[in-house]
Formats: structure tokens, sequence, C-alpha cells
């Protein structure tokens, strides 16, 4: 048992990286970011992919109730940015800062045609909105990259943040600082 | 005075007598001159006033120019060389030995040189670049410049799908004068009106010549029409052929060039000749002949192109190079021989160019109404902004959602699977909508069987019973109370009666008339048990249910009544579209749009149709719902799904079907997209057909064409998922016998262990050791 223990600890950051939702099980906090985006992250723990010394079995009986729950959740880590969704949020930044905003949201769009679940896309458009005064529309888009942003907890912060400014600025103040708690919350 | 009088009387009498009849003649010749002359001259200032009003006056009615979406080139792409093709086709690019010139490509394997056309876009000009692409597997692997600079996004042009034109039905596409290529011009003044640049709107010469050649024939084998003329005939007059006719052509013909350059009259008669027939559209000009019969634009025809296109003015019907391919080419060597006999083309270009195939496409591809059942669409969305004839005269550049490829490829699904399953079934019809989930653009619309007719949209119009359709949102609305219900909440599927509010007693059957006692409320989804969710419904309120409709996007008025819960609400196949486009999207509602943005004619922005998320139902109950219905298509009524994709795509979709088996429904969705099917009679009898026996079989075929996106879901912050003992129910852990992974929503998972979980230190690092151990 001590052997397992000292591989644990030794393997325990790698395991943290890819098991998010064991994590999320067992309370632990979460710190990483910018997990490799290759890398598809390890399933979460599986009662029929088990092998070695487990004490019990799956039986046949109970497998169409199994089967519901337990092979989905596989996710990769993402968001991943491909090179040319890179180019496009460069693109619309740079329209961003010369004060083409439609210009700029058109480009994000253009870019969450090609990467629609790129949670860092949503926020970016969200920020697109925000400074048009777009308040709900900004509001919504940040909810929607944090429906999108897995265990990316910066992503989900500035989310967060976003939110209570568009709240905020829409006269919605205790909904802003309900949003601000769950900034410092994702922290 | 009075005899002074009588003899000049007299005298005039006497002269009278004499000269009588010459002199009565020629006053009244005189007269009559006159008159005529003030008649003319009358007509002629009318004549004057029409044509130059019409003419200087005229705003060429352009019909707005429908795209769809561009194709995106950039590594990585999902992009088979066959698409890219595809693609190419529909673009009219033409394959050579190397593309020299935009619009053409060469391919060598899997790699392809590409010369792809600037294009105005929305954001600015794309363009035009010789593009170094090398497939590999189902994607694009490389894109370079061909000069080897790696290229990270590139855009080809938007494909042309149709236009919206006036109820006369004429299309074109308007061509300056500078557009128009030199080598058409000459050919068209050599073969119609050689003396074009010298005469004054009307050759009499020519006409002398064209009788002489017509009395020699004893036929009219010759028209004498300048340009100038057969421009004002296709211009203001009708096709009745008369004297009165001739003569008025000819009087307007001397006023337009009166008033107007050789160059304006040339630049007109470019755009409004008639070229051909598209059905019930007329190609009017040469601009939209040019893409009508070869699908590229004129300043990328060659040769044998343009001459055939000089050869269709004599008579676009009779020398149609698509029904009457002999005659074309005829008439197209006569063209070619005049050319060289004035020295505008060597005899060796004449030969070449003779020899040479027609050259036009399918007439298919190129038909506007490719696509009438998206059209559709579009124009009903259009028209909440713009007024008819802003439309249809304009010149509006309109860019749309529509993917051709996607809608090919399910119109072919569709097609396929529809034989299959109406065999021996006469009248079956289908419809089906294709969505991004995430963003809500159609990306195809398919109105029913024959994809290229313009009969009755389905897509859009048949308001039919959703059946089953409707479960998800009664459980969604149950989940939503989850102190109450969650995915193992016991349901009891047992016999029941409600009372309607007409006092009826209305008793709910299931699909396979068993009761399956208690069952955990997931299966009772997954399987569709119509008894256990009509209670479910019941208790959980109907105005609750009518509630969640709404908020997944239901807009038509909802009659509450008990047999809702079972689908009795008719809806179109693109309304339930947009229902499932929210679940799909995790509760992020997004309005579906037709169209991306709207141009002028001179690229200018006029208008977009901006990307829109409303959170409208909460992400951890969405969440909930959406995990059963992947359990539909693994192991529920949609399981016959892995026949046409690998289960591995982990797609969700429930199936509906209504009474007799009148309606077949499947909806359901990918990763990245969202699609209903529709399946049943126009005359509303039985289909013969249930969910999974219809609309499924088509959905799949659709999905397994189209190469979806995996669905991999994300809890949402507020899902916790637990092991559980599924028969207790209790909270269970890895190494427990038959544990289950279930989701709740936080703080509602079950507190109480079941009787497997050691009662150890029960740290968080043991816990996380365990886990590691397991893996």
């Amino acid at each position: 048992m001590n052997r397992f223990i000292v591989i644990g600890l030794i393997l325990l950051p790698v395991f943290l990286t890819g098991c998010i939702e064991s994590a999320y099980r067992a309370g632990a906090p979460v710190t990483e970011r910018d997990r490799p985006s290759t890398q598809p992250a390890p399933r979460p723990m599986q009662a029929q992919k088990r092998s070695g010394p487990v004490p019990h079995r799956v039986t046949d009986d109970q497998e169409v109730q199994i089967a519901v729950y337990t092979p989905p959740p596989r996710f990769k880590a993402r968001p991943v940015t491909s090179a040319a969704v890179f180019d496009l949020m460069q693109a619309a930044e740079r329209q961003k800062n010369a004060g083409d905003m439609t210009g700029a949201a058109a480009t994000m769009e253009r870019a969450l045609r090609i990467e629609p679940r790129n949670a860092h896309l949503w926020n970016r458009l969200a920020q697109v909105r925000l400074t048009q005064r777009q308040y709900g529309q900004a509001e919504d888009l940040a909810s929607k990259s944090n429906a999108l942003a897995a265990a990316d907890r910066d992503l989900r912060r500035d989310n967060w943040l976003l939110i209570a400014k568009a709240r905020r600025r829409a006269g919605n103040m205790s909904g802003a600082s309900l949003a601000e708690n769950r900034a410092n919350y994702a922290r | 005075m009075t005899r002074r009088s009588n003899s000049r009387k007299r005298k005039k009498t006497k002269r009278r007598n004499n000269k009588k009849k010459g002199s009565w003649l020629r006053r009244w010749l005189i007269k009559a001159s006159l008159l005529t002359c003030l008649v003319v001259a009358v007509y002629a200032v009318y004549l004057d006033y029409v044509v130059q009003h019409e003419f200087a006056g005229k705003r060429w009615a352009v019909p707005a120019r429908v795209y769809g979406r561009p194709l995106e080139l950039y590594p990585g792409a999902a992009l088979t060389a066959d698409q890219l093709l595809d693609e190419l086709k529909r673009l009219g690019y033409t394959k050579v030995r190397y593309p020299r010139q935009a619009g053409s490509y060469s391919r060598n394997g899997s790699r392809f040189l590409l010369h792809t056309r600037p294009f105005v876009f929305w954001d600015g000009e794309e363009p035009g670049q010789i593009l170094d692409l090398q497939f590999s597997g189902r994607q694009l692997s490389l894109l370079k410049t061909v000069s080897g600079k790696s290229v990270g996004l590139a855009r080809l042009d938007a494909p042309p799908v149709g236009s919206i034109y006036p109820a006369h039905h004429e299309d074109r596409v308007l061509v300056k004068r500078s557009d128009l290529p030199e080598k058409l011009v000459q050919a068209l003044v050599a073969v119609e009106d050689r003396s074009f640049y010298r005469h004054v709107g009307v050759d009499a010469k020519a006409i002398a010549r064209a009788m002489w050649a017509n009395l020699r024939a004893g036929s009219v084998v010759q028209g004498g029409s300048t340009l100038t003329q057969q421009l004002v005939k296709n211009f203001f007059l009708t096709r009745e052929r008369s004297l009165w006719r001739k003569a008025n052509e000819a009087l307007m013909a001397l006023l337009l060039e009166r008033r107007y350059g050789k160059d304006e009259i040339l630049e007109a008669y470019a755009n409004e000749i008639y070229l051909g027939q598209d059905g019930e559209r007329a190609i009017h000009g040469f601009g939209l002949a040019s893409y009508f019969y070869f699908k590229r634009p004129l300043h990328e025809l060659d040769l044998p192109r343009l001459a055939l296109l000089v050869a269709l003015v004599r008579g676009p019907s009779y020398y149609d190079p698509r029904r009457h391919p002999e005659r074309a080419k005829k008439r197209r060597r006569l063209v070619l021989n005049i050319m060289r006999d004035q020295g505008l083309i060597t005899d060796q270009e004449a030969q070449h160019a003779a020899a040479a195939p027609l050259g036009v496409t399918g007439t298919k591809g190129s038909r506007s109404g490719r696509f009438p059942a998206f059209m559709d669409l579009v124009r009903r969305q259009l028209h909440r902004d713009y007024r008819e004839e802003d439309l249809t005269s304009e010149g509006l550049r309109i860019f749309t959602t529509l993917d051709p490829w996607i809608q090919q490829q399910a119109e072919r699904a569709l097609a396929e699977q529809l034989k299959r399953l109406g065999s021996g079934k006469k009248g079956l019809e289908s419809a089906a909508v294709i969505a991004g989930s995430q963003s809500g653009e159609v990306l195809a619309v398919l109105g029913g069987r024959s994809s290229g007719f313009a009969g009755f949209n389905r897509a859009l119009d048949a308001v039919r019973p959703i059946g089953s359709l409707v479960k998800p949102a009664i459980y969604l609305a149950a989940l939503m109370q989850p102190e109450r219900y969650n995915l193992l909440s016991p349901l009891e599927d047992r016999p029941l009666s409600v009372k309607n509010r007409t006092g009826d007693i209305w008793t709910p059957k299931n699909y396979d008339n068993r009761a399956h006692g208690t069952v955990p409320l997931h299966q009772a989804l997954a399987h569709s048990y119509n008894m256990a969710t009509v209670r479910l419904g019941m208790s959980v309120g109907l105005d609750q249910v009518a509630g969640r409709l709404q908020d997944l996007g239901l807009k038509r008025p909802l009659k509450i009544y008990p047999s809702m819960l079972l689908g009795a609400i008719s809806l179109t196949p693109l309304e339930v579209t947009q229902i499932y486009q929210t679940l799909a999207a995790g509760g992020f509602h997004s309005p579906l749009r037709a169209i991306r943005e709207v141009l002028t004619t001179e690229g200018q922005q006029l208008q977009r149709y901006p990307l829109t998320v409303k959170q409208t139902v909460p992400a951890d109950a969405v969440y909930l719902v959406n995990q059963v219905l992947q359990e539909v298509a693994r192991s529920g009524t949609g399981r016959a799904l892995a026949q046409y994709i690998s289960p591995q795509m982990n797609l969700a979709g429930k199936t509906g079907t209504t009474d007799d088996l009148r309606d077949s429904w499947f909806a359901g969705f990918s990763g990245d997209k969202v699609a209903v099917v529709w399946v049943g009679r126009d005359d509303n009898k039985s289909a013969g057909l249930s969910g999974s026996t219809g609309a499924l079989r088509v959905w799949g075929k659709i999905m397994q064409r189209i190469r979806p996106m995996a669905l991999e879901m994300l809890p949402p912050e507020s899902i916790e998922i637990v092991w559980v003992d599924p028969t207790s129910g209790l909270r269970a852990e890895a190494h427990c016998a038959g544990a289950i992974q279930v989701p709740y929503i936080i703080g509602f998972s079950p507190n109480e262990q079941a009787s497997c979980v050691y009662k150890s230190n029960g740290s968080v690092f043991s816990d996380l050791l365990e886990v590691f151990w397991d893996e």
C-alpha cells in the first residue's frame, strides 16, 4: 500500500491535470490552466474499465442501466485554438482597437463557425458586445463561454467579472455583486 | 358688289371646272402631308420623351443575388478532396494544367493548386491568390501560397445559390461597358451589325441587303436590324411582328442614337438582350448568361464560349446549347467564321474554337432554383426588413447561411432512404432542417422528397403533431425541480385516466401496449414510456411544461390540455428545430437565422443579422435531459442509429410517432449540428412508420453523410457526478458492485451511503488515491 501512496504522490499532478471530474467529486481545488490541447484527458474512472484487484465486478443483468451513464464523459482538454482561429482573433482585436466593433463581432462569429465550442471566442464576443453597450447580450455570451470553459478557471473568472460589469452598467447592482462573488469563488 | 362677286364667282367656277381635279388633289395632299408631318413630329417628340425617360432614367432592375456560405480553407479543416471538388464545380472553376487564370485549378492526387477569385465580402475583399492545398485523410492538412508561405485561413468565393427576381421573372447580372470582353463586342458587331459604329441607328444598306436575301430565299433568312434597333425591340416593344412596330422601332433607334453614344447603347444592349430561359426565369444580358451557361463570370470566358453567347443572340431557344447542341455548334462555327473573315481571329484560332466542346454546364446545377426550400426561408426573413421592389431591383447581395454541400448530402440521404422506406407505400413525403447547434444558422432546408421542385415547403409549412418530441420539455420541467426529481427518481408506468378540459376521459397507452411498472426517470424518457410521462407531466403541472416549451423557443400559441403531454401539439419541422437548438446549445437559445449579411451592389454594408444567445433554461437541468437524449440514441428508442453512425459520436436525439403512425419524427444533435426530420403523408393518412422505423433512418443517413462533430457535453459548474448504487439509489463508491456514475444538480445528490462504502477516514486524499489505483 505504501508503494502505491508514493507513486500516487508522484503522479498526483498528472492526475489532477486530467481528471477534472473526479476532482469535482472530491472537491479538491483544481489549479491547472492551459492544459495541453492535443492530449485528450484521461477518462474519468469507469466501472467496466478496471483491472487489477477489484473487489466486485459489474453484473450483466444491470448492463442496460449502467450503459446509460458510464461511457460518455470523455471530454478533451478544451478550448483548443487552431492557427486559423488564432489569426481571426488577432484580426478581431485589431478591428476592436480601431473602434470597428461591428467588424470585430463579425470576425468573432467567423471564428465561432470554425470552432463553435471554443469558450475563449464566446468570451471575446461578449467583450465586444460589452463595449457596444449591449449589456444583456454581453452577459448571455459570457454565460455561454462559462458553459464551455470546462476547468479553465481563469476564463470562468474573467467571464464572471464581465457579467458583473455588464450588470452594473445596466443598473443591476445586486446582480453585479453576486457575479463578483462568483468571480472570486472561481479563483 | 353683288355683281362683282357674281362675276368673280363665275370666274372661279370656270377655273374650278378647268383645274378642278388636279388642284383639289394637290391641296389635299399638301394638307394631309402637313398633318402627317405634324403627327409624326408630335409622335417623335413623344417617342423622344419615352426613349429619354426610359433609357436615361432606367434603373436597371437587378434582382438581389443570394449566396451560400463561403468555404473556409485552413489547415486542419474537416474537408475532403471530394468536398473541395464539389465546391469548385459549384463555383465553375475549370480544371487546367496550371492555374494561371482566376477561377481555375489543377490537381495531382491529393494536392491541389487553386487560383481563387477575388471576392468582396462583408469585411472587405478576399484577394485572389494561388493556393497550394494538400489533403490527407478527411482533412485539409496543408495550406500555402504557391510561393511556399503558409496560409492560416482563406475563403473561396461565396457560391451563388439564387436570385430574387420580380414578378415578370427577368433576371440579370449587370455588366459595365468596360467589363465586356473586347472579343465579345467585336464578334457581336461583326455578326449582328457590321456598320454599328458608322450608322445613325438604322442601316438602309443592311435593310436592302436583307430584303434581297429574303426575296431570293423566299422567306426571312436575314434581318436588317441594327444593334440599336434590336435594343429598342428588347427594351420597349412587344414581340409582335408588324410593319407598324418596325417603323416605330426604326424611329426610336434614330432618336436613341441622337441622344446617346455608341458605348452607352452597347452597354444597354449587353444587359438587355434576351439570351435564354430557365423555367419561368428569363435570362437577360451577357453577364447572367455567362453564369447560366458556364457558371462563371463573363471575363473568364474563352473564345469558343464568347462565340457561343454571340451565336445565341439570334435565337436563344432555337440554338439552345443544352437542348440543341448541334444547332448551337453550327451557329457558333458561323460566328467564328465571320470573325475570321473580318480578321478578328486567325484561321487557326477559328478552327480550334470551332472544334472545342460547347462547354455548357449541366442544366440542373445552373438553375437558380436549386434550393427552393431554403430560398423560401431566406425570402420570408428578408421580407421582414425589405420591400419587395428593393429585393428585386436594387441588386442587393445577400449572404446566407446555406451550406450547399450539406444541403446536397441531406437531399441524397433523404431521397435514398425514402425510396427504401417507401417501397410499397405511395405518397410518402418528408422534410428536414439542419442548423448549427451553437449558432442557430440554418445550414440546409429540405421541403419535400423532390428537392429541386419548388412546391409545398413542408419544412416551413407542414404543421404536424410532434408526438414524443415534446417529452424532453416535460422532463426538463421536472428536473428543474431538483428537490423532487433526478435521473433516478422512480416513476410509475401504469395505466391512468385523465379528464380533459372538455370532460372527456383520456387513457394514454404505451407504444408497446405494456405497463412497465416502476422505472427510473431516465429510462422512462429513453424508452419513451407514455404512461410514466403523462403521470410526470401531470404532477409537474401542464403550465410548467408549456412554460418550458416557450423557453425552448416555441412561439406558436399553445392550448394547455393533458394530451399535449404526448405531443398533441402541431408544429413545423423548422419550429421543432428551434426547440431542439436550445437543448443542443445547453439551454442557450439562438434564433434560427438564414441570413448573415446584406450588402449593396457596390459592396457597401447594409445590414448584419448577428449571432445572439439567450440563456432561457438552466444549463444543469438541460445537461441532465441531454444525458438521457444520448441514452435514447445509445440504448433507447433511437438505438437503430448505430446502423448509421458510430455510437462513439454520442449523438443525442428523440423519436416521435403519432396516432396510427401518421407522423414519424426524429430530432437530435451532434456537437455542432441540430437536425429534425419528419416523414409522413400530405393527406394525413397513416404512413405506417414510427419515429424509429421512419424519420430516424433518414436522420441517421444524413448524419452519416455530413460527418458531424462528436457530442462531448461538459457538465456545468452546478453539476456533480456521483457514484450511486442503482438499486437502492444510495451514494456508493467506485468499487461498489454495479455502481454507476450519475450526474446530479449539486446539493441534491443522495447523502446516505450504501453499505459497500468503507467507513475509512474519508479524506479527500484517500479518495484521490483510490481513483488513481482504479485507473
